[in-house]
């Protein structure tokens, strides 16, 4: 393969500072290498020290306001070689499984109203494919799991599931309901990716997503947000007032 | 589309079966935080504010007892201060935040009272 196809997109540091993740671009694809503190996976090192060791550097030289350039520049230059080196890792897996990859035909990308674009754009972007996979340590060396490109994903993104929302149901029934694609999303809100600044008929809210990495404690949140609703609470006690859920219907489909 | 109204019978679609998020109201909030004016970062502030707010924050977690709600991640990073300095509580997902709330109290009446203890010492003690 000619080397030129394979092209260094960079380095998103957006998940949150435990995690980021590595893209590159091959033949056409797109593939989003994790880089992740968890615990490690069977079959790998127990010590992930050569990966932990890429993210404390990166979370090193990002450890600034901004407002010397030098140290901007720093976290450019390195953050630039990170991905080269991850790059030269992972290049032969990518070689090795690109082809067995459909090419997926970009659609015509749909027109944002933001420069995030609605929740539903967000979640599900409609470009083209990007492979997942993670980086781990075998006997030291960096690698990439085994197989995570063939595994599915259940959980990514999926909506509450009938059992996650039993006891809720009827309360949801007395909150204004939105599809995902109304939901304009304007701000990143704090670490991390759960809450956004968003914009729904021209009215602003602040929008949380149930999507993979944050699942968990935004569904805990609903049924409490619901309960405080209902609570009729003092007008003196002062919760931002619940306004709504959204909702993707394609998840169900077929 | 067709495939949901399959699975409901209808012709509608149901937002019952594809939850993804929620939207609350928004506080236009002040630039300073309050985790900002515990931590010294805010500038002088008077001690009648802060008085005000340690008040405001119990007054709320009051109330949500009375319901039988728990706040759970109680912190200063989860109380915003808005444009008429009142106090709001936000993020009521669980979860714990030492040295606010220990592993031993989360998610409990006593983890709330012991981190609204401890935000209203730092908060009445800070700059």
């Amino acid at each position: 393969m000619a080397s030129e196809e394979f092209v260094v997109l960079g380095i998103d540091q957006s998940i949150d500072e435990y995690a980021c993740t590595s893209s590159y671009k091959y033949n056409g694809r797109e593939f989003s290498i994790l880089l992740c503190d968890d615990p490690s996976r069977p079959g790998y090192d127990e010590k992930n020290d050569v990966v932990e060791g890429y993210l404390e550097k990166i979370y090193d030289v990002s450890a600034h306001d901004g407002a010397n350039v030098e140290d901007s520049f720093r976290q450019h230059e390195y953050l630039q070689q990170a991905a080269r080196e991850i790059g030269e890792i992972v290049l032969p897996l990518l070689r090795e499984i690109a082809p067995s990859l459909p090419i997926a035909e970009a659609p015509p990308p749909e027109p944002k109203l933001s420069e995030m674009g609605t929740v539903e754009q967000f979640l599900y972007p409609n470009d083209q494919e990007s492979v997942k996979l993670q980086l781990v340590a075998l006997n030291g060396r960096l690698t990439l799991v085994e197989g995570h490109h063939l595994a599915s994903i259940p959980d990514k993104d999926k909506p509450m599931t009938p059992e996650e929302m039993k006891g809720i149901e009827a309360d949801l029934d007395t909150i204004p309901k939105f599809e995902a694609s109304e939901v304009l999303l304007t701000t990143l809100y704090r670490g991390g990716m759960s809450a956004f600044g968003a914009s729904i008929r021209g009215e602003e809210y602040v929008c949380k997503i149930i999507s993979n990495f944050f699942r968990d404690p935004v569904i805990a949140e609903l049924p409490t947000l619901l309960k405080i609703r209902k609570a009729n609470l003092d007008p003196e006690a002062r919760i931002p007032e619940l306004r709504g859920v959204y909702f993707h219907h394609q998840q169900f489909q077929a | 589309m067709d495939g949901l109204a399959n699975l409901f019978g209808l012709g509608l679609i149901t937002y019952k079966k594809g939850v993804i998020g929620f939207v609350l109201e928004k506080i236009p909030a002040k630039s300073t935080a309050l985790v900002q004016v515990i931590q010294g970062r805010a500038g002088e502030v008077p001690s009648s504010l802060k008085e005000k707010w340690a008040a405001q924050i119990e007054h709320t977690v009051a109330e949500l007892h009375k319901n039988d709600i728990i706040w759970g991640d109680a912190k200063p990073e989860n109380v915003i201060i808005d444009e008429n300095d009142d106090a709001w509580l936000i993020d009521f997902g669980g979860g714990f935040t030492p040295p606010w709330v220990e592993l031993e109290n989360q998610e409990s009446r006593e983890g709330d009272l012991l981190a609204l203890a401890r935000i209203r010492e730092k908060l009445l003690s800070s700059p």
